[in-house]
C-alpha cells in the first residue's frame, strides 16, 4: 500500500435521527488502495456511515478526512466552521458513491448519464467526456448500450452503468451500497466482477455487502457494525472463520443460513 | 315564440374575433407569468428553511382563500394608490390571474419535484452537482413530464377565468358580447353563441390534455 495520507480518517462519528442514535463514536482508517468490507445486521448504520462519508448526511458529530482534508468544515483557531458551495464539492468529489437502487437518470441515455458530471462540473468539453465515457463502458462491457436508456437495461446493466458514471469523474475512493441487494441472483456476479477489477486496478473501496464469497476474496479488512460501533474487524478469514464476538458469531450464522 | 335571428352573429363576427383575440393573449400572458411565478414559490415551498418555505405556504394559502374577482379589482383599484404604478385594465387583470393562478401553479410543482425519488437528487449530488444544475438537469426535467396534465387544465382555468376581467371592461369575449347586446338587443343569441365559442377554444386544450396523460401513462 502507498505512502502518504489516508484515504479517509473518522474520528468519533457520531449521527442522529431524532431520538435515535444510529452511529455512535465510530473510529475508522482506510488506507489508500485498501478494499474494506462492512457488514452487520440491517439497520446497524453501515448506510449511514457511508452517506456521511459522501456528505449525503451533513450533520454529523466527529470528523471526515479525505485523502487528509476535512469533510464539509474548515478548522480555524480549533472551531469546526461549515463550508459550502465549491469548497465543499471539492473535498468531497474524492468520492464517488453507487447506491442499491442503481439511480440512475432515466430521462437520459447511458451515454449522457456518464458524461453529465464530467461536462457539468468538472468542464470538460463534450468529446473529451465521450470518449472517456465510451472507455469506462468497453470496460464494463456495455459500449453497445451506450444510446440506450436505463429502462431498456437489466438490473445488472444498470448498476454497471452507475458504476461507471460514479468512475467518470475519477474519484479516488468509492463507496457501495449493498449494490447487489436489488439485483436478481443470475445477475449478480458480473457486477462483482467489475468491483473486482477496480480493487485489482489500487482503488481504495469502501463496500457494504452481504456477499461473503466476494468479502472473502477481495476485502483486505472486514469490519463487523452493530448499533452503530464497530463490534469487530480483522482480515475476511480471520472474521468469517474465527469471529470473536458473540454479535458476530449470530450475525454470521443468520446470513450463512439465509444463503443455503 | 323567440324568433331567433342568426344574422347578427355573422355582421359582427369581428367583435367576437376580436374578443377571443384578446381573451387568447390575456391566457397566455398569464399563463406564462403564471409558471415563472409558480416555479420560484413551488420551489420556495420545499425549501428547507422555513423562513423561505413559511412564506411561500402563506402565499399560497392566500391566494387560494380569495376570491380572483375581488384580486382583480383590488389590482386595478388599490395596487396604483399604494404603490403609484398606474396600470390598464388589461395589465391589471393579467396580473391578478398571473399572481392568483401561480399559487396554484406552484401546489403542481412542488408535487412534482416532491415525487421525483431522493436518490436521483443524491447520486447527482455526489457527482458534485449544484443544486441549481440538479433542478435544471435532474430534477425538473422528469418532473415537468409529470406535470404537464395538471398544467393543461390549467391553462383550461385560465382562459374560463378571463371573462372576469370584463369587470374592468377589457374588450375580452365576454365584455365584447356585452356591448354587442347593449347595441343589438340579442343576448339570447349571443350569449349562446360565446358558450360556443368559449368551448370551441376550450375543447381542443381539454381533448389534448387527456391524449397526453394517456400518452404519459404508457411511456412511464
Ligand atoms: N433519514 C432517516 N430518518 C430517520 N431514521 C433513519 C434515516 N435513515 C436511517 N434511519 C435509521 O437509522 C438506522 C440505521 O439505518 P441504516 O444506516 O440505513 O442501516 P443499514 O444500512 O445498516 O441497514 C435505522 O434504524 C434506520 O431506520
Ligand atoms: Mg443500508
Amino acid at each position: 500500500m502507498n505512502s502518504g495520507p489516508l484515504a479517509v480518517r473518522i474520528e468519533d462519528l457520531r449521527k442522529c435521527f431524532g431520538p435515535l442514535e444510529v452511529l455512535r463514536g465510530l473510529h475508522l482508517e482506510v488506507a489508500r488502495g485498501e478494499v474494506l468490507c462492512i457488514v452487520g445486521p440491517s439497520g446497524s448504520g453501515k448506510s449511514t456511515l457511508l452517506r456521511c462519508i459522501a456528505f449525503l448526511e451533513e450533520d454529523f458529530g466527529g470528523r471526515i478526512y479525505l485523502e487528509g482534508e476535512l469533510l464539509g468544515f474548515v478548522e480555524r483557531n480549533g472551531r469546526l466552521q461549515r463550508v459550502k458551495g465549491s469548497a465543499l464539492r471539492r473535498v468531497r468529489s474524492k468520492v464517488g458513491m453507487v447506491f442499491q437502487q442503481f439511480n440512475l437518470w432515466p430521462h437520459k441515455t447511458v451515454l449522457e448519464n456518464i458524461v453529465e458530471a464530467p461536462i457539468r462540473v468538472k468542464g470538460l468539453s463534450r468529446s473529451e467526456a465521450v470518449l472517456g465515457a465510451e472507455d469506462l463502458l468497453k470496460k464494463v462491457g456495455l459500449l453497445e448500450k451506450r444510446d440506450e436508456y436505463p429502462s431498456r437495461l437489466s438490473g445488472g446493466q444498470q448498476q454497471r452503468v452507475a458504476i461507471s458514471r460514479a468512475l467518470a469523474m475519477r474519484p479516488q475512493i468509492m463507496l457501495f451500497d449493498e449494490v447487489t441487494s436489488a439485483l436478481d441472483p443470475e445477475l449478480v456476479n458480473e457486477v462483482l466482477i467489475v468491483m473486482k477489477k477496480l480493487a485489482e486496478e489500487g482503488m481504495t473501496m469502501l463496500v457494504v455487502t452481504h456477499e461473503m464469497g466476494f468479502a472473502r476474496q477481495v476485502a483486505d479488512r472486514v469490519i463487523f457494525i452493530d448499533h452503530g460501533v464497530i463490534v469487530e474487524e480483522g482480515a475476511p478469514e480471520v472474521i468469517f472463520t474465527h469471529p470473536k464476538r458473540e454479535r458476530t458469531q449470530h450475525f454470521l450464522s443468520l446470513v450463512r443460513h439465509e444463503e443455503l | 315564440m323567440y324568433s331567433w335571428n342568426f344574422q347578427v352573429l355573422w355582421e359582427f363576427r369581428i367583435v367576437f374575433f376580436n374578443g377571443a383575440i384578446i381573451t387568447l393573449e390575456l391566457t397566455l400572458l398569464s399563463m406564462s407569468l403564471a409558471l415563472g411565478l409558480g416555479l420560484l414559490v413551488g420551489i420556495a415551498r420545499l425549501a428547507k428553511y422555513r423562513a423561505v418555505s413559511g412564506p411561500a405556504a402563506a402565499y399560497v394559502e392566500f391566494l387560494r382563500d380569495t376570491p380572483l374577482l375581488v384580486q382583480i379589482i383590488w389590482v386595478f383599484y388599490c395596487f396604483p394608490i399604494l404603490t403609484g404604478i398606474k396600470l390598464s385594465a388589461f395589465w391589471a387583470s393579467a396580473l391578478a390571474i398571473s399572481v392568483h393562478m401561480s399559487a396554484y401553479v406552484a401546489e403542481v410543482f412542488r408535487a412534482g419535484i416532491a415525487s421525483i425519488e431522493r436518490g436521483q437528487t443524491e447520486s447527482a449530488k455526489v457527482l458534485g452537482m449544484s443544486y441549481s444544475q440538479i433542478m435544471q438537469r435532474i430534477i425538473l426535467p422528469q418532473a415537468v413530464r409529470r406535470m404537464l396534465p395538471p398544467f393543461v387544465n390549467q391553462f383550461a382555468d385560465i382562459l374560463k377565468l378571463t371573462s372576469l376581467a370584463s369587470v374592468l371592461a377589457v374588450g375580452e369575449l365576454l365584455h365584447a358580447t356585452n356591448n354587442l347586446i347593449i347595441n343589438t338587443f340579442r343576448p339570447l343569441e349571443l350569449y349562446t353563441f360565446l358558450a360556443l365559442a368559449y368551448f370551441v377554444l376550450i375543447y381542443p386544450v381539454a381533448f389534448g390534455a387527456r391524449r397526453a396523460e394517456v400518452y404519459l401513462a404508457r411511456r412511464i
